[in-house]
């Protein structure tokens, strides 16, 4: 079963009650929540991901709800709570389909580390994945976002899980994050794409999300390999710069971007060693979504 | 007398290379350094052997100059190529010591 074989009520009802089991690439979150703008944001963006009502193991048992007391009533807050601990500040309750999403990241990052977790994107055609590690601004989710537009596979917009048993990457298609002008440039890029809500004054400015495609969903448990490892910057009005990087400095940038490189230790030393290894690495900067995704598609032809 | 000797456990550390540069991992802090090659293989020989200043001087001579310059020249009266050998070796030596990569011991 999956998310779409219900009606907006029945899954607002759900969650709302017992909660929904979703299927989010290798893990289970158990989601409960009564805010209408949660269900809304489950129901449009994740349509393909698999549900269960009844499971009983799950991997984060999570909750988005309006906090009580006094001051909820000044300014409307929501609280996410995992495992019935509150890890966050409470945001404003228009910002509830982003804590959801946060609050699903954080899950991973800090708790599943049978994996090494690289905050980066990755994506893939022709069985080729591209991993793409960039701090938040350089245009990284909106290079995959476009990428995924024209048809690659989307393994992740945001976390990269690198098997620490075979290095192979794991996908996890979540909905694709876009702040601020991306979400104008992608809608222009891609008028077909399914929005969710706009969460206004975040601390990462405006923010939406964008509907996985589903054939990246069903595909959730398809591991892909690495190729390439690419440090995308969106700078405007540059032209297109591919440039070789050495595979020793892009082994030091990619443990800048990982959250559990040194819990893991010599686990996490063999597979990002695999990974490097058997990718070619690039430093990348575009300033034009076609001509980048140009490039792109002629690294894995 | 001052010896050297590796800051690097070298028996213990994990080696990735990649080109002429290697990642070194240290198991027991998890510490990663960026390497060039031929300072790898110098750490290694020297890891838990106590080499006199002298020893030290000759091994960077032997690993860290690709070419001695001395090999490619004609001799000399004064070898200068030999003085610059040296006085590189020196401050090479100062170099790493100076990085942390190689300590002095007592």
């Amino acid at each position: 079963m999956i998310v779409s074989d219900l009606s907006m009520d029945e899954c607002t009802g759900q969650l709302s009650s017992s909660g929904l089991a979703v299927n989010i690439g290798p893990f289970w979150c158990h989601i409960k929540s009564p805010l209408p703008s949660v269900a809304s944001h489950i129901f449009d963006l994740y349509p393909d991901a698999l549900i269960e009502k009844n499971r009983t193991f799950v991997d984060f048992p999570i909750e988005i709800s309006r906090k009580s007391g006094v001051r909820g009533w000044v300014k409307p807050l929501a609280e996410f709570t995992f495992n019935g601990n509150v890890p966050f500040t409470p945001l404003s309750l228009n910002q509830s389909p982003a804590l959801t999403e946060w609050g699903i990241n954080w899950c991973v990052s800090a708790h599943a580390h049978q994996y090494l977790i690289l905050h980066a994107a990755v994506i893939e055609r022709n069985g080729k994945a591209i991993i793409m590690p960039a701090p938040s601004g350089s245009g990284k989710s909106t290079l995959c976002t476009a990428l995924v537009s024209k048809g690659w596979r989307l393994l992740s917009d945001e976390l990269t899980l690198i098997s620490i048993k075979d290095s192979t990457l794991q996908p996890l298609p979540k909905p694709m994050s876009l702040k601020n002008d991306s979400i104008q440039v992608i809608q222009k890029f891609w008028p077909e794409a399914v929005f969710g809500h706009l969460c206004t004054d975040t601390v990462k400015g405006v923010v939406s999300h964008v509907k996985p495609p589903a054939e990246s969903v069903r595909s959730a448990s398809v591991v892909s390999n690495p190729a390439f490892v690419i440090f995308p910057q969106y700078k405007s009005g540059n032209d297109l710069q591919l440039l070789k990087k050495e595979k020793a400095f892009a082994y030091m940038s990619l443990v800048e971007n990982a959250f559990n490189y040194h819990l893991l230790g010599s686990h996490a030393f063999h597979a990002l060693s695999k990974v490097v290894e058997q990718s070619d690495c690039y430093d990348f900067v575009y300033s034009d979504l076609n001509e980048a995704i140009a490039q792109f598609e002629s690294l894995v032809s | 007398m001052i010896l050297y000797d590796s800051s690097i456990d070298m028996t213990a550390a994990l080696i990735s290379q990649f080109g002429d540069m290697s990642i070194v991992h240290e198991t027991a802090s998890d510490e990663l350094h960026l390497l060039s090659e031929p300072v790898v293989s110098l750490l290694k020989q020297i890891s838990h052997t106590h080499k006199t200043r002298d020893e030290m001087l000759l091994l960077i001579s032997e690993y860290c100059f690709e070419s001695p310059p001395l090999l490619e020249s004609p001799p000399l009266l004064e070898s200068p190529p030999l003085l610059e050998s040296s006085e590189g070796s020196e401050a090479y030596l100062q170099h790493l010591v100076d990085q942390g990569i190689i300590k002095k011991t007592q």
